[in-house]
């Protein structure tokens, strides 16, 4: 390998996984190279709330070992991984982001982590995130805001805006992140990575720190490109005897086909919700990836969603889950919330038993409506986040623009929500820029289907350059 | 909680809290609080008044029949 140290920071998991195989590059080699990114930048970007370094370099001398005596390496061998602060991780503190959990130190791994783990990959950090997830910005009150590698005065999205900072920083060859409303593919979206949420009870959330919402929350993959989130998401999945979310279905393929043919592939773009509120620039820039899957052979027609608007109103009191985590130390330590959290929390108390009742059945609804869009197409394509990311100071002053107007950063999970409740699976990948930061374009595909939405948007991704652009850090 | 058009106000949250033993609000973020109900309770009364109709809904279950999964 001719590459310097900064460069194997670049590697995609696929490239590193291949070199260290083939003995070419050493996992002690691609170790350093990703721990001099995070010397280098995180005082500016601010993406760790606990740094691993040495624990991280004492594993990668463990792979080399390995390596070096032929022993068993599994697919994701010396591969450097950042993991968001609300996933266990044993003897690891693992804080959600809070002062509530500033010191918890779990004695046990969430499964997602632990299988990535079995695999081979090495943990180089945790990642900051909003409050307990309970936002879109990653401006935490407790850890500092974390800053979007394409221009340090934005912000990078969220809830997991540490761990895409971090992935598309050269940080971490990959990452998880949690998503209960959008927290995996609105960082992946603004930072310009792929992030996937996968079908709900495909991947154990067990282990996912008080998000407050186990039948809307999943861990899912922040990665440079769709192959290797697609790598991550194949050893993540699968049954979890002590996670009853999950499914025993069949995990979806570790390697995609090469090829860049959609013909026979049906798309559907939604006119109903989701161009519903998207700045002039973005929606440019997602219809123009809408057409580049029709160029790849892909027929696209337009499909409606009924009632869509209403029962997204309708599941609103779904919500009050989450005060089941929080009601204990909302009663005895409000002060250690963020003020931000608190306001998120407190007004569910409010929410009417009734109404939460009607919000499981308007849920119903919701996914039946799909349900009947996919007889007519195989997957929705359209913007992933309204705007390309908004400034530090626009997120926190209530002012990030949208055709003119001013919105308050829970715009930014307007697009994403949906599959939150239907539990479909959705993925962002880059599909251009607007001001020099990066816009998403999301595909949402049947339940159980990654094979195909993965198929699509490694097909869109090969046939366009915006995943080769690094941020200017 | 005030009927009909007649929104929800702080006087009301402090009574039901009172009243029901909720969490404590503290005086500072009240306002804000009192905002973000309104926006609940808004999100409920445009559901209601949209005519989608859950009655005949058999069930709450999230997700998936039979022929939704592979």
């Amino acid at each position: 390998m001719s590459a310097n140290g900064n460069d194997l920071a670049w590697l995609t998991i696929a490239e590193a996984r291949s070199l260290i195989r083939r003995r070419q590059v050493s996992p002690v080699e691609l170790m350093q190279a990703v721990l001099g990114q995070i010397e280098r930048l995180e005082p500016t970007l601010n993406c760790f709330i606990t740094r691993c370094d040495e624990q991280a370099l004492a594993a990668a001398r463990q792979a080399e070992a390995t390596l070096a005596s032929g022993g068993v390496v599994g697919p994701l061998h010396g591969i450097p991984i950042a993991v968001k602060d609300n996933i266990e991780t044993a003897g690891i503190r693992s804080t959600a982001g809070s002062k509530i959990l500033a010191d918890y130190v779990p004695r046990e791994d969430a499964p997602a982590w632990a299988r990535l783990q079995a695999a081979g990959a090495i943990m180089v950090g945790k990642t900051n995130l909003h409050e307990f997830g309970f936002g879109t910005t990653t401006i935490n009150p407790h850890y500092g805001p974390t800053r979007n590698p394409w221009n340090a005065e934005h912000v990078p999205g969220g809830s997991s805006g540490g761990s895409a900072a971090a992935v598309a920083a050269g940080m971490a060859l990959g990452a998880l992140g949690t998503d209960a409303g959008g927290s995996v593919r609105i960082p992946g979206a603004l930072c310009g990575i792929v992030g996937l949420k996968q079908t709900h009870g495909r991947v154990p959330t067990r282990g996912a720190l008080r998000g407050g919402n186990p039948t809307r929350d999943h861990i899912g993959p922040l990665a440079r490109t769709v192959e290797d989130a697609a790598l991550l998401l194949a050893v993540m999945s699968g049954h979890d005897p002590r996670d009853p979310t999950t499914h025993d279905v069949a995990a979806p393929p570790e390697t995609l086909d090469s090829g860049t043919d959609l013909r026979g592939l049906r798309v559907g773009v939604p006119r109903d919700y989701y161009f519903a509120l998207v700045d002039g620039p973005v929606e440019a820039a997602v219809r123009v990836a809408i057409g580049q899957l029709e160029t790849l052979g892909a027929t696209v027609r337009e499909v409606r969603l009924p009632d869509h608007d209403a029962l997204m109103d309708g599941v609103d009191a779904i919500r009050a889950e989450a005060l089941v985590d929080h009601e204990h130390w909302l009663r005895t330590r409000p002060g250690d919330y963020g003020e931000e959290t608190l306001l998120r929390l407190l007004p569910l108390q409010f929410i009417l038993a009734n109404d939460h009742a009607k919000a499981l059945r308007a849920r119903r609804l919701l996914l039946e409506r799909y349900t009947a869009v996919w007889r007519e197409v195989d997957m929705l394509a359209g913007p992933t986040v309204p705007v390309a990311a908004p400034s530090i100071a626009a997120a926190e002053d209530k002012s990030i623009m949208v055709n003119g107007k001013p919105h308050g950063a829970g715009m930014l999970s307007q697009i994403t929500r949906p599959c939150n409740y239907t539990g479909l699976p959705a993925i962002s990948v880059p599909c251009g820029f607007v001001d020099g930061l990066p816009v998403g374009l999301m595909l949402v595909g049947r339940p159980f289907d990654e094979r195909t939405l993965l198929h699509a948007a490694h097909a869109y991704e090969q046939s366009t350059p915006w995943h080769e652009r690094r941020p200017p850090v | 909680m005030a009927d009909g058009d007649t929104e929800v106000t702080a006087a009301d949250l402090r009574e039901m809290v009172r009243m029901l033993d909720l969490i404590p609000i503290p005086e500072r973020v009240l306002p804000q609080v009192l905002d973000a109900v309104r926006e609940q309770r808004g999100a409920v009364r445009r559901f209601a008044e949209s005519g989608v109709e859950v009655d005949e809904t058999l069930t709450a279950q999230p997700y998936r029949l039979e022929e939704e999964t592979p």
